[in-house]
């Protein structure tokens, strides 16, 4: 999972905006709307000899995209999009699309609420793979609502493979668990779903656990709703070349992994 | 009117337009519950009276395309009105052949779903129609509760100076308390759903809490 991780870093996009003169709120706004697309917002200053209030994209070093900053900052302002059909779009959010969306230390709630919407998204399909990662597989059977969800995606159609560590039986379930043995996979909570081949509905979430400072990991003695419980390094993703480099990756790296051909 | 009964408690069987108040009708309506629970029906029979009471009911979708959208609402419609009569903002991130009455690129952009939304009062006008909101809780993995909030306040606001209301669906397990909290306060009328069995409970909280009921389809269960 960590060459999953690291290939999601790598395709983490910045937004670096030159000699900015608007209001810290306004930036404040622009990078929360921007956090939402996955990316990054810098701010640089220059000599101040050039143009103001440039907003560049870009991506390992190479230029993506770039526009003023004003035609960024009307997108933030959506009170106005109600008042008016009018306003123009931007096109260098248009093109942000889609793309992967890094987020950092998630909390608990907001993993659970990416993985139900996931889960959905699976389940009106009614079909493809899913595999989910749950670290230990106490975590689902101490979970009625996990076991409801995997067993209704099973039933719907959809190929489901849970993993985690044998800390607990599950018995009579129509989908598939894997016992994680080894532990290769006791740090990472992760769902990857091909969608059936449908790109409106591949997602990916992949995440790793960050031990405490005594190493311990917090996931292997808390309740995985308690919302102390430990910090995550976490990317998710519903770009469907993105997802499916990720099938591809996960393939390569765990013979567990039970992927179609 | 039918009585259900299991071994722990009896529990009469309406309709959702029977429970409502009948004061909710232009109020903006909150349909809680587990991801997996049948509160999209409720929610979709809320959206049907929309032809009721004045227009084709406009929807914001974040987990459904336009298309898979008005399958699943078809059964809902009531006869006499093609589901065309729609008017879907896709919110999904599609690809770019898909076919939508407005779409946004990502549920992020609240102010592109602002924008649809105008775009929809342009073209059709208001008064008497439903707005779903399918769901918050997507919106909530794209944007902070702060600015969700704020844009649900907006977006109920809106609908009510033009005469409209929304109804709007939220999933109970991935919420904390506070949050859950904040968002009811924008709702005068919250119906919470719960899973029992083999059947889909409901209770409506407003001025006063009802009593549990069973769901039961509005028009007949036509799927």
């Amino acid at each position: 999972m960590r060459a999953l991780l690291d290939y999601l870093g790598q395709q983490a996009r910045t937004v670096t905006v030159y000699d900015y003169s608007g209001t810290a709120e306004q930036l404040a706004e622009l990078e929360a709307l921007l956090h939402g697309y996955g990316t990054h917002l810098e701010t640089a200053d220059t000599d101040g000899s050039g143009p103001a209030d440039i907003a560049v994209l870009h991506q390992n070093g190479s230029v993506l995209d770039a526009c003023a900053v004003d035609s960024l900052l009307a997108r933030i302002d959506f009170e106005r999009g109600f008042e008016s059909a009018s306003q123009p779009g931007s096109e260098l959010l248009a093109e942000l699309s889609g793309e992967v969306r890094v987020k950092p230390a998630l909390t608990i709630t907001e993993m659970v609420r990416l993985s139900r919407d996931f889960e959905r998204q699976a389940l009106r399909e009614g079909a493809g793979e899913l595999h989910a990662g749950f670290q230990q597989l106490s975590q689902i059977a101490n979970s009625d609502r996990t076991v409801e969800m995997y067993t209704a995606l099973a039933e719907a159609g959809v190929d489901a493979s849970v993993y985690g560590a044998p800390d607990a039986t599950l018995e009579d379930i129509p989908f598939t668990v894997v016992e994680d043995e080894q532990g290769e996979l006791e740090r990472h909570w992760f769902l990857l779903y091909d969608g059936d081949g449908n790109p409106d509905r591949k997602a990916a979430l992949v995440s790793e656990e960050c031990p405490t400072e005594d190493g311990s990991l917090v996931s292997t003695v808390a309740d995985a709703t308690d919302q102390t419980a430990g910090d995550y390094d976490s990317y998710f993703t519903t770009d469907p070349a993105t997802v499916d480099e990720l099938f591809e990756l996960a393939g390569d790296e765990y013979e567990l992994l039970r992927l179609r051909e | 009117m039918a009585k259900v009964t299991n071994e722990d408690a009896t529990f009469e069987k309406q309709t959702v337009a029977e429970v409502l108040p009948t004061d909710a009708g232009g109020s903006d309506v909150l349909v809680i519950g587990p991801t997996l629970s049948d509160k999209d029906q409720i929610a979709f029979d809320v959206l049907a009276d929309s032809w009721e009471t004045g227009r084709a009911p406009f929807v914001i979708t974040a987990t459904d395309t336009d298309a898979q959208f008005r399958d699943r609402f078809a059964p809902f419609v009531p006869a006499g009105h093609p589901a065309e009569e729609l008017y879907v903002i896709d919110c999904t991130e599609q690809t770019p052949d898909s076919q939508s009455s407005c779409s946004v690129n990502s549920p992020v952009d609240l102010t592109g779903i602002a924008i649809c939304l105008s775009k929809g009062y342009d073209q059709y006008g208001g008064g008497g129609r439903r707005i779903l909101l399918d769901t918050i809780s997507t919106l909530l993995i794209y944007s902070s509760m702060d600015r969700v909030y704020r844009f649900l306040s907006k977006l109920n606001s809106r609908a009510s100076e033009l005469g409209d209301s929304t109804v709007q669906l939220l999933d109970s397990d991935a919420i904390d308390t506070e949050d859950r909290n904040t968002l009811f306060q924008l709702f005068p009328t919250v119906i919470e759903v719960r899973d029992e069995a083999d059947r889909t409970l409901f209770r409506v909280h407003g001025d006063s809490e009802t009593s549990w009921y069973e769901f039961q389809r509005q028009q007949g269960d036509h799927r």
